[in-house]
């Protein structure tokens, strides 16, 4: 999802079985009401009656939690890695 | 077969709310339609259908126990009108319970359990009383969020089950009346009273009864039979008729078995209470009972000898 938009259901083909399909969109809104995600409808073409599909991308302050999230990982693997050796 | 996609957002709309129906259930149903559409064979869209079936089912299941989850903003009414309403029932009832509490002590019984007891029973009796301000108060607000009757919902079936699973522990000795007839330690009384009630019988039994002595013509055992009921439970009613200066102490007995080795609380309270008579099991010291003359039912402590 980091490089583009993605429907719930492509996630969790794309997660190869890490993510729940009936768990996946729960998780996707409690992320969007926490204002890591931002979604969009699909433009369902015309003459059509279904539901449109909702397109997930992350927002930008997604992307700084992430980077900061790898830089204390990293950063605290580096710490934990001399003392395991 | 086609997804009913409009009713379930709607059906979701209207149990979770607006919010959780177009951010949860909407694209869940959405790509569930896509899926099918896109299903090849026969054999793959059978196993679309059911796999969005089923995320669905966990997916309404999860939202629905999160809905259910008491918010901080919608506590304090409840549990205010909830705290107040049991306090205040709790407390009136152990104000009433309060003058039997020296009776208790007087035969032996630890403060403590009894307390305990008392205090069991106390908000046992208040509880459901209590939850009628969060009925009203849930009901007052019937254009509030939906997560109010998904928790109203969720609240009523645990406090259901929960009733359920306790009523069905207890054996048939507990649905008589009275179950002063258990000991204090679990076990029935191996007591079996004499009783005029006859039972209709098969001719089968009819036929066994012929060939053992002691048996009545339709298979029931003679009243001055003593059988192997070791078991056997015996409900006592006292109840407390004040004649002649004195109390009289009917009890008959109730029949059943008791199978359950530990009685509820409840009714070991009932074994407390002045109107039953655990402390001699119906059988009132010879020095209270009254002339010989007495009807045999309403003799005190009506415990008639036993035939060997």
């Amino acid at each position: 999802m980091a490089h583009g938009e993605l429907f719930g259901l492509a996630l969790v083909e794309a997660s190869g079985g890490r993510l729940k399909r009936g768990t996946v969109y729960v998780t996707l809104g409690r992320m969007q009401e926490k204002g890591y995600l931002d979604s969009r409808q699909e433009p369902l073409p015309p003459g059509a009656t279904g539901l449109p599909r909702r397109l997930y991308q992350p927002t930008a302050f997604a992307r700084r939690v992430l980077a900061a999230w790898h830089t204390a990982e990293r950063v605290l693997l580096g710490h934990a890695a001399p003392s395991e050796v | 077969m086609r997804v009913p996609d409009h009713a379930l957002v709607q059906w979701a709309a209207r149990t979770f709310g607006d919010e959780v129906a177009t951010r949860v259930i909407s694209p869940l149903v959405a790509d569930w339609a896509k899926d099918l559409e896109t299903a090849a064979s026969p054999s793959a869209h059978r196993t679309a259908w059911l796999r969005g079936a089923v995320a669905f089912a966990r997916c309404t299941v999860s939202v629905g126990l999160r809905a259910a989850r008491p918010q901080r903003a919608d506590l304090p009414p409840l549990t205010r009108g909830v705290a107040v309403a049991c306090g205040s029932l709790a407390l009136g009832v152990g104000v009433l319970v309060t003058p039997y509490l020296p009776w208790w002590l007087d035969r032996g019984a630890a403060f403590l359990p009894v307390l305990r007891h008392v205090v069991l029973i106390a908000v046992a009796l208040a509880l459901p009383f209590s939850l009628l301000p969060a009925a009203l108060l849930l009901g007052s607000r019937a254009a509030g969020p939906a997560t109010w009757r998904a928790r109203a919902a969720l609240t009523g079936a645990a406090v259901t089950t929960a009733a359920v699973w306790r009523s069905g522990r207890g054996g048939p000795c507990r649905r008589s009346v009275m179950t002063s007839g258990t000991r204090s330690d679990g076990r029935c009384r191996a007591r079996r009273l004499p009783t005029t009630r006859r039972r209709s019988a098969s001719p089968r039994s009819a036929t066994r009864s012929m060939e053992r002595p002691g048996l009545s013509s339709n298979g029931v055992a003679e009243p001055r039979r003593r059988t192997s009921g070791r078991r056997r439970c015996c409900s006592w009613v006292g109840v407390s008729v004040a004649a002649g200066g004195e109390h009289r102490w009917p009890c008959w007995r109730a029949g059943g078995s008791c199978r359950s080795p530990s009685p509820s609380p409840i009714s070991r309270l009932r074994h407390l209470s002045p109107h039953s008579m655990r402390w001699d099991g119906c059988r009132r010291p010879s020095s209270q009972r009254p002339p010989s003359g007495a009807p045999s039912d309403l003799r005190p402590g009506h415990a008639p000898s036993r035939p060997e």
